[in-house]
């Protein structure tokens, strides 16, 4: 098994590693983000999604973002990785985790394919590819949002065995007509890659009627037995 | 969304009589770490493990007068007595408010400073220019779940296992938490989504969380 934990430091897969974990479309490949490759990219991705001018995806429009906070080919190790579907010389998509070695979880923040590279369905490979490194790196829960829309992302995430666990009402931003910016609500997807018995579940009796509530509803065999004091 | 000044935050959020915030100096971090590690020893694992590292208020803290980060600590005292931290964390591009935590001295739990710096959060916020501001709640206890319901945070759903806790002495499991949030703007300025454009796994849990 590949392994890129070291007890300590979550690490980044070799991206040798990645077509073995998840094989791309005959004629696609894949390549961590390279310093010269960012300004092309910057200018890609204003194409492929307009609307991410607004928002919490805006920053990768913004050259310094990739400069001060992403992991960069041969370069310091950060947080933030941006991988590259290419086919030849040519960007076919862009996808973007974050790790948060604290918490021992990563963090699916963008998966953007160029419109005309769109039927190879390159991003339905970064779901497994996920699970996979995120193991490999030691990553014991994974978590993304997932726009509604469009139902495509929702399917996939559902397909690859994800659980919609809640959404966020209003914490992003989108230009949802041309000029007119709203906020909007996205699905809270997670993943966990631990055994249940590595999950501490919490004693209904600490829950809120309405946080019990939901909880019942999202996690129906999950709820501790009451504690009782003797 | 600039952070405010020391002087700003006190005028922004009310504290309880004898309680005061503080401006984080760098020459505070180490006898806060010593604090934390005390008032708080569950915080060895886990995502708010960083608040007991030093590096960590040097690379990713706002010092008042230096440069901006995104991430502020707040240290609070009563009578001159460093008794408690509290953090927030700034989204710019999202307009987003994400507090992180609140620490106090076990000797202070009782004047309730969780709630004044809840309803405070908001005015900080407004004053920044969020619109959307969101916490997660321990399931450990359910202080900081009335808390926030009473503050008017909705309840959006619950992690199951994002963050690790020492669940008993040498035992670290993940947790559930649940996730609450409050708007800034109004309603209108949120755009519901097209049930048309949802599973329907979303569609049915969108309908029970937001059928008001």
């Amino acid at each position: 098994m590949l392994v890129f934990y070291d007890g300590k430091k979550m690490k980044w897969p070799g991206i040798d590693q990645l077509s073995v974990m998840a094989p791309l479309p005959e004629g696609y490949r894949y390549e961590w983000l390279k310093r010269s490759d960012i300004p092309a990219l910057v200018k890609a991705i204003a194409r492929w999604h307009p609307d991410i001018a607004v928002g919490g995806g805006s920053c990768y429009l913004r050259e310094d973002f990739y400069f001060e906070n992403v992991f960069l080919e041969g370069e310091q190790e950060k947080n933030i990785l941006v991988g590259l579907f290419k086919r030849g010389d040519e960007f076919a998509g862009m996808w973007s985790w974050e790790q948060e070695p604290d918490a021992l979880s990563l963090y699916g923040r963008l998966i953007i394919v160029a419109p005309e590279h769109r039927s190879a369905k390159l991003a339905s490979k970064v779901m497994p590819l996920a699970e996979l490194a995120g193991r490999a790196m030691g990553a014991e829960f994974l978590f993304a949002l997932a726009t509604l829309k469009i139902p495509h992302m929702q399917h996939a995430l559902e397909t690859a065995g994800w659980q919609l666990i809640g959404f966020t009402s209003g914490y992003d931003r989108e230009e949802v007509a041309p000029g007119l910016v709203k906020r909007v609500f996205e699905g809270v997807y997670t993943k966990v890659l631990v055994p249940e018995e590595e999950l501490a579940r919490p004693d209904p009796n600490n829950l809120t009627p309405r946080g019990r509530a939901l909880f019942e509803v999202l996690f129906p065999h999950s709820a501790a037995v009451p504690q009782t004091t003797h | 969304m600039r952070w405010p000044t020391s002087d700003k935050l006190r005028s922004l959020v009310q504290l309880p009589d004898g309680y005061k915030f503080e401006r984080l100096e760098r020459a505070h971090v180490a006898p806060l770490i010593a604090a934390i590690r005390v008032w708080h020893p569950d915080i060895t694992v886990g995502v708010n493990s960083g608040y007991l590292r030093e590096e960590y208020y040097l690379n990713r803290v706002y010092f008042e007068g230096e440069s901006e980060r995104d991430i502020l600590v707040v240290p609070i005292s009563f009578k001159g007595e460093l008794i408690g931290i509290w953090s927030f964390e700034r989204e710019i591009d999202s307009l987003a408010i994400y507090g992180r935590t609140i620490i106090v001295a076990p000797a202070h739990r009782g004047a309730n400073l969780a709630l004044f710096v809840l309803k405070g959060t908001e005015n900080l916020g407004r004053a920044m220019g969020a619109a959307f501001m969101y916490a997660m709640a321990t399931l450990k206890i359910p202080h900081v779940q009335r808390a926030l319901e009473n503050a008017g945070y909705r309840l959006l759903g619950f992690f199951p296992g994002y963050d690790r806790e020492e669940v008993a002495p040498g035992v670290v499991k993940r947790v559930y938490q649940a996730v609450y949030a409050k708007l800034l703007v109004p309603s209108d300025e949120v755009l519901r989504p097209d049930p048309r454009n949802m599973t329907p796994t979303s569609k049915a849990l969108f309908d029970l969380l937001f059928s008001d």
